[in-house]
């Protein structure tokens, strides 16, 4: 079965989309990691998207990014969750407006 | 012709005024003072060896005439050069500097001695001596500077040294304010002398008096004096305002009644005989600028000569301090000098300056003795009689007398031949200077009036003493009297020496008794190497009024008259004492009425003209600073502030908000990258 490669692209615009909406709209840390993996993912959508459509020499490209992304995104998410602790340490919350603490 | 001992002239009383200056300030904490013996010797002997020199330069300057030299010059350093301007700092030694020092020393060694024994029981002995020498020092300065710059040194150097002597009473505020009065008078002055020499360097290129006469006479720059002569004009009018400053003219007169504060040789030294007289030199001494530029400018100096001296004159009949009315003498004579430049005739100017600076430094110093008798009493209705106390009869009346009677003008006083001279000249040139000759012949008359109120109130009238004063007079000193009976015989003297028929006397010859034969050309002879384009100038002028042989006549005849019609009224009026009101009824001794200085109304003028521009200084302040200094400022930094605000706002930590907005960002960059694709 051949999906036209729009929807795909077009799939991963609205993870993406959705990924922003998330991060700018929650105030809980954990929403806002799990919207950065989002758009991660819906970023690995739209290569693996791309390499069934464009040629050959290019398409690899599209193939390998998605790992190391995936393999970086796991970093991310073992990074952004020891700082999350480590934030929680300081104030015992775990909301992103708690932290806005350099003002004029 | 350059020598090398020009520098000793003003450098002796320097060394004089370092070395008083340096024992007062060493003797600051001692109950005493310096030892006023040694101080005494230091500050009389130095102005006295720079009398001796000035003495020797003269001789040497007279045989060299002979050899055509007219000057004697001496190059100190180069003082500044700019592109093609070269300054050295120099001085000139021609006959004007000689005749002008051979007076600044020779009185002013006389007037230092005469303040041993006045000022000898004050405690600032040694601190006033620094300050007479210092004086010295700058007045020699400002007549031996061979350039505007170097004089103008001395001209500053004498203003600082008048306010120090007329505030040297320092605990009193009204002599300090006094002191201040002539400072700042003579600071205005003293701008338009900087901007006069500013605009004269711009036409002639050179401040040099001796490049300044070259210029002038250079017969080809005729063409550049008659196109630049407006340019001139203003330089000789801002230069005359700076003498209008330092020579007590109108409009800047009013600071030197109120300089009698000071103590009694400082006013016979600085404001009789040498400071106050620096105006009518330095005319002289640019006498080719001021008969080469415009008729206007010289028509200036006549006419505020003539107003200044006919006020001074009336002025001085209301006076009952005695020193005060001696003052407004002093602007009444100045005046005369000035008409005198006003016509061109520098040299009778001169001839003036130099009568004066002996018949009215006597009468200062005589003053001086009765006020050092009476215990510092000025107030003329508290005098009276003086000349029956024993004290005062000898040689301090002899000296007051001849003094009194050169100044009126009676024949054979040193006055006489000046004053006359000066009358002569103006009614010499016809027009203008016709009538303001009349004008100071009515002067005349007035000077005979006032001066012969003061003897009345004085010395001849009944005594009105009080008697605790009476019981306690002090004794004048030797040092006071030797000084006032050289000083007494020169006011007689020193005007027959340049007459003209002296010689014919001395030999017992008939000639020249003829009426008609008062001339003093032998002065202005003297002057001659140095004033010899002015001189030719006035020359021929002189042609227009009366007629000459006529004039040397008619004038002896008429001052003679008016100055005995003056002390016929003094006689009249005062022989028995003061007229007015006593001092019971009006304590003070300022004239009754037009304010407590009767300055007529140049105070007030200059109260008026202090709110004026205080008034423009307000306005400046709402317009130029308030309104556009700091409203600019204020609405630049608003801005400033405004979108500091702004940008602030956005750099706040909120997390998610600062997040939205990097995104929001990436989105229009790509948004523009895929639209210019």
């Amino acid at each position: 079965m051949d999906i036209d490669p729009i929807y795909v692209q077009a799939l991963a615009a609205l993870l993406f989309a959705i990924g922003i909406a998330v991060v700018v709209s929650r105030r809980n840390i954990f929403l806002l990691l799990m919207g950065v993996e989002l758009m991660l993912n819906a970023v690995n959508l739209s290569f693996i998207g791309f390499s069934r459509t464009l040629p050959d020499a290019s398409a690899l490209t599209g193939s390998i990014v998605p790992m190391f992304t995936i393999a970086i995104a796991a970093a991310e998410a073992c990074v952004g969750l020891a700082m999350v602790i480590c934030i929680t340490r300081v104030k015992d919350t775990v909301d992103s407006d708690a932290f806005s603490e350099m003002k004029e | 012709m350059p020598v090398s001992y020009l520098w000793l002239i003003p450098f002796l009383p320097l060394l004089g005024a370092i070395i008083t200056g340096g024992l007062a300030l060493g003797s600051a904490k001692s109950e005493q003072g310096a030892n006023r013996g040694f101080v005494a010797l230091v500050a009389v002997l130095f102005p006295a060896l720079a009398f001796v020199l000035t003495c020797l330069g003269t001789g040497h300057l007279g045989r060299g005439e002979i050899h055509g030299v007219t000057a004697f010059t001496q190059t100190l350093w180069q003082w500044f050069h700019a592109g093609s301007f070269n300054l050295s700092f120099g001085f000139l030694f021609d006959r004007l500097s000689s005749m002008m020092l051979l007076f600044i020393t020779g009185i002013g060694t006389l007037i230092t001695l005469y303040s041993v024994g006045y000022m000898w029981a004050d405690r600032g002995f040694a601190r006033f001596m620094a300050y007479l020498n210092l004086f010295l020092f700058s007045m020699i300065v400002l007549v031996l500077g061979a350039s505007l710059p170097v004089t103008f040194l001395g001209w500053e150097g004498v203003g600082l040294c008048s306010y120090l002597l007329v505030g040297f009473w320092h605990t009193n505020n009204d002599f300090n304010d006094a002191a201040r009065k002539a400072f700042v008078v003579n600071r205005i002055g003293d701008l338009g002398f900087l901007l006069g020499a500013f605009v004269l360097v711009s036409v002639v290129g050179s401040l040099d008096y001796q490049q300044i006469t070259a210029w002038f006479r250079d017969t080809s720059h005729a063409n550049a004096i008659l196109a630049a002569s407006g340019t001139l004009s203003l330089a000789a009018i801002l230069i005359f305002f700076g003498c209008t400053g330092k020579s007590a003219q109108i409009p800047l007169l009013t600071w030197l009644p109120d300089a009698m504060a000071g103590p009694t040789p400082v006013s016979a030294l600085i404001h009789a005989a040498t400071m106050v007289t620096s105006g009518v030199f330095l005319l002289a001494r640019l006498g080719d600028l001021y008969v080469n530029c415009l008729p206007w400018v010289l028509a200036t100096i006549l006419l505020i000569g003539c107003a200044t001296c006919i006020f001074g004159a009336v002025a001085g009949l209301f006076q009952n301090d005695i020193k005060k009315a001696l003052a407004y003498s002093t602007v009444s004579q100045l005046g005369y000098m000035f008409m005198a430049c006003g016509v061109g005739a520098f040299d009778v100017g001169l001839f003036h300056v130099f009568t004066h600076a002996f018949f009215k430094a006597t009468l200062f110093l005589g003053a001086g003795a009765v006020i050092h008798v009476l215990h510092h009493e000025q107030d003329m209705r508290k005098m009276g009689g003086l000349a029956r106390l024993p004290q005062l009869k000898g040689v301090v009346l002899f000296a007051m007398f001849w003094s009194w009677f050169a100044i009126c003008g009676f024949p054979i006083g040193s006055g006489f031949f000046s004053k006359d001279l000066i009358l002569e000249r103006l009614l010499g040139v016809g027009g203008l200077g016709m009538m303001v000759g009349c004008v100071g012949l009515a002067a005349a008359g007035l000077t005979a009036w006032y001066m012969s109120r003061l003897m009345f109130l004085t010395f001849w009238s009944p005594s009105r003493v009080d008697e605790d004063t009476k019981q306690h007079l002090s004794s004048v000193p030797f040092t006071m009297q030797l000084p006032l009976a050289i000083l007494g015989i020169g006011s007689i003297v020193v005007g027959i020496l340049f007459w003209n028929e002296l010689p014919k006397v001395l030999a017992f010859l008939p000639a020249g008794w003829e009426i008609g034969r008062f001339g003093t050309t032998r002065f202005e002879e003297w002057l001659a190497p140095a004033l010899a384009v002015p001189q030719a100038v006035f020359a021929k002028a002189a042609h227009h009024g009366l007629n000459h042989e006529l004039l040397a006549w008619l004038v002896p005849v008429l001052g003679t008259t008016v100055a005995l019609i003056g002390l016929g009224i003094a006689w009249t009026l005062y022989r028995k004492g003061p007229t007015g009101r006593t001092v019971n009824e009006f304590p003070s001794s300022a004239p009754y009425g037009f304010g407590a200085q009767w300055t007529w109304a140049f105070d007030n003028v200059y109260a008026w003209l202090v709110k004026l521009v205080k008034a423009l200084g307000l306005v400046l302040y709402w317009i130029v600073e308030l309104a556009v200094i700091s409203g600019f400022t204020y609405v630049f930094s608003l801005v400033v502030s405004a979108t500091g605000g702004v940008a602030c706002l956005m750099q706040r930590s909120r997390l998610r908000a600062n997040l939205a907005m990097s995104f929001v960002g990436v989105a229009m960059i790509l948004v523009v990258l895929l639209w210019n694709n």
